[in-house]
């Protein structure tokens, strides 16, 4: 069961996520130099890993957060509208809309795992930036666990 | 309820594994155009060609990495392939610190006989003027990607064993009358700029003239 908390903390996660992602990405495109706490970010934002086929990775980033956001937006509109539970049907959209929350962050989380380990074991350098985004999408994938879970268990 | 928990994880861990597969799959080395020439430091084709083309370049200029990918593959096929031509890159490190370390990682990368993949990845791989690309760190990440060997080439590029060969290639770009990048002497005559493949060509074909 989702309450309030959960839904700030998704909400205020995925804001300032986008903020970081939408940051890297601006610097990304227009070439300007990151402010870094040392010197891994341009390190880590000019490999080759930083692009998924020809697509900046902070460009996905930001699209996961912008997308978190709108759900949990809709999450919370729909959750607010009716008494969940007057409906089996209509009772089953606000937790799709968690469960989906849920599945983004999870895959954000496993992908940024990835390329913290790229960071630690390839590229050794650690982009800032990078560190407070995975750690961010992995606190949005335990919070929505933590609803979601404790809805779905017998 | 569960069922629906399951499918949603299992979709997750299923775009997640695509997306670590397509990052691996874009992030593998890239092949670059292969044109069969011999190659020894920073010199490209045949020790007898009878015209020389030297490149002061700087790995930071954008001017250079243009001439890099397109006029200077379309001459290496035209000329330097056919014996007619041999291309020496001399460094003409001005543009900024990280222009500096590109150049002493590229005299490392030449000691091991990799000058010229080093070149074409450094190329590829620059951003703006002291962007973090050319950092001693990416330095070595390039030289683990293309091979070379990691303790000779951190090495060389901590002992500032190169230092002094760069510092030649300055001088004697200077005493060319070199004062930017790229710059390129063909028979002794100076020309500034990634020029059309037209000037170039028209500067050798001068030059294979004088010389026969």
């Amino acid at each position: 069961m989702w309450t309030n908390w959960h839904r700030w903390i998704v909400a205020g996660a995925s804001s300032v996520g986008a903020g970081i992602s939408g940051y890297l990405a601006y610097t990304k495109v227009s070439g300007s130099s990151l402010l870094c706490v040392g010197r891994g970010c341009e390190i880590v934002n000019s490999s080759p890993f930083a692009v998924v086929m020809g697509v900046p990775v902070a460009f996905l980033g930001l699209g996961m957060y912008l997308a978190l956001l709108c759900l949990v937006t809709w999450e919370t509109l729909l959750s607010h509208r009716r008494p969940v539970g007057s409906s089996p049907h209509l009772a089953l959209h606000p937790f799709l809309l968690q469960a989906a929350i849920f599945a983004i962050a999870l895959a954000g989380t496993i992908y940024s795992a990835y390329l913290t380990a790229i960071e630690l074991f390839w590229l050794r350098a650690i982009c800032s930036w990078c560190v407070a985004s995975a750690i961010l999408v992995t606190a949005i994938a335990a919070t929505s666990a933590h609803g979601v879970l404790l809805r779905a268990s017998p | 309820m569960r069922r629906t928990l399951v499918l949603f994880i299992a979709g997750a861990v299923v775009v997640a594994g695509g997306l670590i597969g397509l990052s691996l799959y874009s992030a593998r080395p890239q092949k670059t155009e292969v044109i069969a020439v011999p190659a020894q430091g920073t010199t490209k084709g045949s020790p007898a060609a009878p015209v020389t083309l030297m490149e002061f370049a700087d790995f930071q200029c954008p001017h250079c990495a243009d001439f890099a990918s397109g006029t200077l593959k379309r001459l290496e096929r035209e000329y330097v392939a056919t014996g007619k031509v041999r291309v020496v890159f001399r460094q003409f490190p001005v543009l900024g610190q990280e222009s500096v370390w590109a150049a002493i990682g590229a005299e490392c990368a030449a000691r091991q006989g990799k000058f010229w993949a080093f070149h074409d990845l450094l190329f590829r791989v620059r951003r703006g003027v002291d962007a973090g690309a050319f950092l001693p760190a990416r330095l070595l990440a390039y030289a683990r990607e293309l091979g070379l060997d990691q303790e000779a080439f951190r090495a060389c590029l901590q002992s500032g064993q190169v230092v002094e060969k760069i510092r030649e290639d300055i001088q004697e770009g200077v005493k060319y009358g070199v004062e930017g990048t790229p710059s390129f002497v063909i028979g002794g005559r100076l020309i500034v700029g990634n020029q059309p493949y037209e000037v170039f060509k028209e500067a050798i074909e001068e030059a294979l003239a004088q010389a026969r």
